[in-house]
């Protein structure tokens, strides 16, 4: 074709192995949740009020606040994020509430 | 700005929010196609080679489509109240993004007129309500297919057909319309025959099933101010019918096909059967001082499953569990018959067909959980009249030449 | 957040992550560029920001908590994983407009017209590196696809480079990549715009403007690497409006300032490469973000001390929530840059070094402490816990300057004097400076110095003709 331009894509493919998650609980009856928060968003707010419904429908239910860990974001959060999975076993976390997204 | 021969389409497959294409996620498909928004199919037989290639990429229904051009998708989303981006959700079982510019190249290749694009987005609106089940409806052995019911001013305006031959053809609302959403629902939510869909036998109904009410000849309430809606709105109900049953006659014979084993789903899931109610026999009922409710109540009253035949029937008898069924029909069950539905506001009545002097209605019994009956109301853009007027001139000056 | 989420899951934790509701469609993507395409979500409606305590409540009560149930003890979602072409395969033949028309309907062009990336061009551009196309510089999220030499060419083709400034883009994406910087942030909401700061003999070699119109358009090199920038954000890092870029106004790619290292070196003093520890001499360049700013206009004075308190007060009435940066999100972060024209810095270096005039601002350059506060957490909702400059000291995050309990007190800026940035360039002949505002860690300045390859200068020649 005249005056044709052969042209590439000018991105690259995703290079991220995707990984499975982990396990999820059968019940969180007896089990540690801990909640992890980057500070914004009024995560402070709402998890209490997570806490809350959850004791009352898990028996046994136990909760980790954010301040075991730091913040996730900031400048410390590299540091935070390193240390986190040592932390979620030291302190038997069962699960992660993670906020906020907005 | 394109050579003579060239088609810019929109590709019209799903998206999931994650990037990955819903092609991509059951095998290989058929035939490849570039994983980006926009392709371009040249030469001069360019339109051939979209049929070819789209029936060969699965994303037909068997039918020849349209090719969903950007000149054509663009016409059609000058109809669209929202953005071209905009998400309303993710179609069942395969999560792909109904956007509103992929739902308008859907409809654009069912043959949709742009001024369809309001109707077509309230009825995925329907789909997507988790009432409908939609997940269900696309992966089950059963023949279910969505009933599309269009009511209010823009079904006159858009000249959908509640009269004559209103479920058969002939009719290019009726027939894109419904068509559309089986598109979106085929290639938004990768619901393909054989591949995620086992139907036994599936319907003809699966093609396009959209007829709009009888306003004329509808002596009640339209469906839309049944559902809440002002008079003067405009709105779409969507039922899961497993399938449309003709009857010809009155209420009686309604009720005698609502008493059988036809209902058999309908009563397991206490599902909303509809009746689709021949003008006569409407006028009739009117006459007799009967309004909807006193209707509901007859056929829920004489449609009755005999009990003997529900307790041997194959349902009973080989597919559900003991004390399977809802307490209501059990209760039923102990003092006489079983009614079609659980209640008689569970029946949903409208009015459509051609008026002649033997009444042909339609009875179309609800399959799966939970029940449902769903309404949405049209929403037009702001210059609908004006728009509408324009695409009534452009296709008049279109056929003039 | 998902990152943290991403963390956990990798050590064994299921986890749910909590979304208000306009931000479901952004975590999916980021979620795949994390490695884990099929995160647990669950929704928060609306925006948190504009409920009550009580909407808010009932929102979480309402919607929320039956998805944290579902997300930690329901089923997995299956993954999927989007299939991409190969990045050296033709995908389309046509003309100039058609290959335009088909890269803007596909997301792959910024909204002008892009030279198209055909296979001759694209060697030309990697004539000039000595390294293989195929070398992986570095690995970008939020997409997380990698960033090749390949790819940086083809985008410097479109971007509308010429083939030399090769070895400038490379180092570009290398301090794109490198941790420190932050580019994962490059699609927030705030929206602010990287500012590429150019140092070396190669300002003179390759044309780059320096003087008046410094921040304009219309010279070859600044323009076009600088819409290269934000071509590669888009195209390799992935961020695109409305859908990974969610700044709310965001601005448009800025031109590469390319400091006066003439007048830098009459006045003795530093470059912006050099204070960042490049050697004396080298090729760098120097990215960083900056939410906005201002230009300081008719800087009136013949001494330091006369020009200084105007440009001081420039920086304290531009400092807003970016203080942020300085105590609260993070600390010591907060790198404001200033630009003096050639003749306000040689007013300036008369009396002063470069040095001087940090620790002047550091001294000078104040904001009542209460009004410090206002923008951290009482007019925004940006730092929980409604900690005082005061509290910050005792916890060590803020140095003595910051220390006392009147509201009324002036506090620095920043938490040492070399943290205000200064760069020289401009009209040599005017008396107007340019303030640019910083977003802290979310774009922390990095340099990387520009390797041109062997024969770099003779295939300049060759290709000057």
């Amino acid at each position: 074709m005249k005056g044709a331009y052969a042209v590439v894509w000018p991105r690259s493919a995703k290079a991220v192995a995707a990984k499975p998650l982990a396990p999820r609980l059968e019940t969180l009856e007896g089990k540690t949740i801990a909640f992890l928060w980057d500070n914004l968003f009024r995560g402070d707010e709402i998890w209490p009020i997570l806490k809350a419904e959850l004791s009352q429908r898990y028996r046994g239910i136990r909760f980790v606040d954010h301040d075991a860990f730091g913040s996730t974001h900031g400048d410390e959060e590299h540091l935070v994020l390193a240390e986190m999975p040592e932390k979620l076993r030291a302190l038997k976390i069962d699960a992660v509430v993670s906020g906020m997204g907005c | 700005m394109s050579d003579a021969g060239s088609l810019w389409i929109v590709i019209p497959t799903g998206q999931l929010a994650s990037g990955a294409w819903v092609d991509d996620l059951r095998g290989a498909p058929a035939a490849p196609f570039p994983r980006q928004r926009v392709e371009v199919v040249r030469g001069p037989r360019a339109e051939e080679r979209i049929q070819e290639l789209f029936q060969r990429r699965g994303w037909s229904d068997g039918l020849p489509v349209v090719p969903p051009t950007l000149a054509r998708v663009n016409a059609a989303l000058a109809f669209a109240p929202r953005a071209p981006g905009d998400v309303l959700g993710e179609i069942e079982p395969l999560k792909g993004l109904a956007t509103v510019e992929k739902i308008a190249a859907n409809a654009v290749m069912a043959g949709c007129r742009p001024e369809y694009l309001p109707v077509v987005l309230a009825a995925v609106a329907c789909l997507l309500d988790p009432a409908f089940n939609l997940r269900g409806v696309q992966t089950t052995d059963e023949n279910v297919a969505p009933l599309l019911l269009v009511s209010g001013p823009v079904a006159l305006e858009l000249d959908v057909n509640g009269s004559f031959g209103a479920l058969g053809p002939g009719w290019q609302a009726n027939a894109a319309i419904g068509r559309a959403i089986r598109l979106v629902m085929h290639n938004l939510g990768g619901g393909r025959p054989g591949v995620v869909g086992y139907a036994g036998l599936a319907q003809p109904g699966r093609y396009t099933l959209c007829l709009a009410e009888n306003a004329e000849k509808n002596p009640w309430e339209p469906l839309h101010v049944e559902a809440g809606l002002a008079a003067s709105a405009s709105a779409v109900t969507l039922m899961r019918a497993e399938t449309v049953i003709n009857v010809t006659g009155g209420l009686a014979e309604i009720a005698s096909v609502m008493g059988t084993a036809a209902s058999g789903f309908g009563i397991l899931w206490s599902g909303r059967p509809t009746v689709l109610l021949a003008p006569a026999v409407a006028a009739d009922c009117a006459r007799r001082g009967m309004g909807k409710d006193a209707v509901r109540q007859f056929l829920w009253r004489h449609g009755r499953w005999r009990r003997e035949e529900w307790r041997t029937s194959w349902l009973a008898t080989r597919i559900v569990a003991e004390g399977g069924w809802p307490d209501w029909v059990e209760e039923a069950a102990r003092t006489g018959n079983i009614p079609a539905a659980r209640t008689p506001d569970d029946i949903v009545l409208c009015v459509a067909g051609g008026d002649i002097p033997i009444p042909q209605n339609a009875y179309c019994p609800s399959w799966g959980f939970p029940p449902a009956r769903i309404t949405r109301e049209v929403a037009l853009p702001r210059d609908w009249t004006a728009l509408l007027t324009a695409a009534r001139d452009a296709a008049d000056a279109l056929a003039a030449n | 957040m998902l990152r943290a989420s991403a963390v956990a899951e990798q050590a064994g934790t299921p986890t749910s992550s909590l979304c208000c509701e306009g931000f479901l469609g952004q975590a999916k993507t980021i979620s795949v560029g994390l490695g884990y395409p099929n995160l647990a979500l669950a929704k928060v409606p609306g925006h948190v920001d504009v409920q009550t305590a009580d909407e808010l409540r009932a929102n979480v009560l309402g919607t929320t908590v039956a998805q944290v149930i579902d997300n930690l003890c329901g089923e997995v979602a299956a993954m999927q994983i989007a299939t991409d072409p190969d990045p050296e395969e033709i995908v389309f033949e046509g003309s100039f407009e058609e290959v335009n028309r088909l890269f803007l309907e596909n997301g792959w062009s910024d909204g002008l017209p892009i030279v198209p990336p055909t296979k001759e061009k694209i060697a030309s551009f990697l004539a000039f590196t000595d390294l293989p196309h195929e070398h992986a510089i570095g690995k970008l999220p939020p997409d997380n696809r990698i960033a090749t030499v390949w790819n940086v060419a083809v985008n410097g083709v479109m971007a509308g480079c010429r083939p030399e400034y090769m070895p400038i883009l490379v180092a570009l994406v290398e301090a794109m990549a490198d941790p420190q910087y932050g580019v994962e942030h490059s699609g927030n909401t705030p929206g602010a715009e990287t500012q590429i700061v150019l140092n070396g003999p190669i300002i003179k070699r390759l044309g780059f403007n320096y003087e008046q119109g410094a921040l304009r358009d219309g010279f070859q090199p600044n323009t076009s690497i600088g819409r290269f920038w934000r071509l590669y954000l888009r195209n390799v890092a992935g961020f695109l409006p409305h859908q990974n870029d969610k700044g709310t106004f965001g601005n448009t790619w800025r031109v590469v300032l390319a400091e006066n290292e003439d007048v830098l070196a009459r006045i003795g003093w530093p470059t912006v490469a050099a204070d960042m520890g490049v050697a004396a001499g080298e090729n760098a360049v120097t990215i960083s973000r900056f939410t906005g700013g201002n230009v300081i206009v008719s800087v009136f004075g013949d001494t330091a001390e006369k020009v200084l308190p105007y440009l001081g007060n420039a920086l304290v009435s531009h400092s807003a929530w970016e203080l942020i940066f300085t105590v609260g999100m993070a600390s010591g972060t907060y790198r404001p840059l200033l630009i003096l024209s050639p003749l306000i810095a040689e007013t300036i270096a008369k009396t002063m070094t470069k040095r001087d005039v940090q620790q002047w601002l550091f001294e000078n350059a104040r904001m009542p402490a209460s009004l410090f506060e206002k923008y951290l957490w009482g007019w925004t909702n940006l730092v929980p816990g409604k900690r005082t400059l005061n509290d910050w000291v005792r916890l060590g995050k803020l140095p003595k300057a910051f220390a006392g309990n009147d509201p009324d007190r002036l506090v620095p800026l920043v938490t040492k004097p070399e943290h205000f940035m200064i760069a020289v360039a401009g009209d040599p002949l005017r008396s107007n400076c340019y303030l640019l505002i910083h977003n802290g860690i979310l774009g922390f300045p990095v340099s990387k110095t520009v390797r041109l390859p062997p024969g770099w200068a003779e295939k300049l020649r060759d290709a000057q003709g």
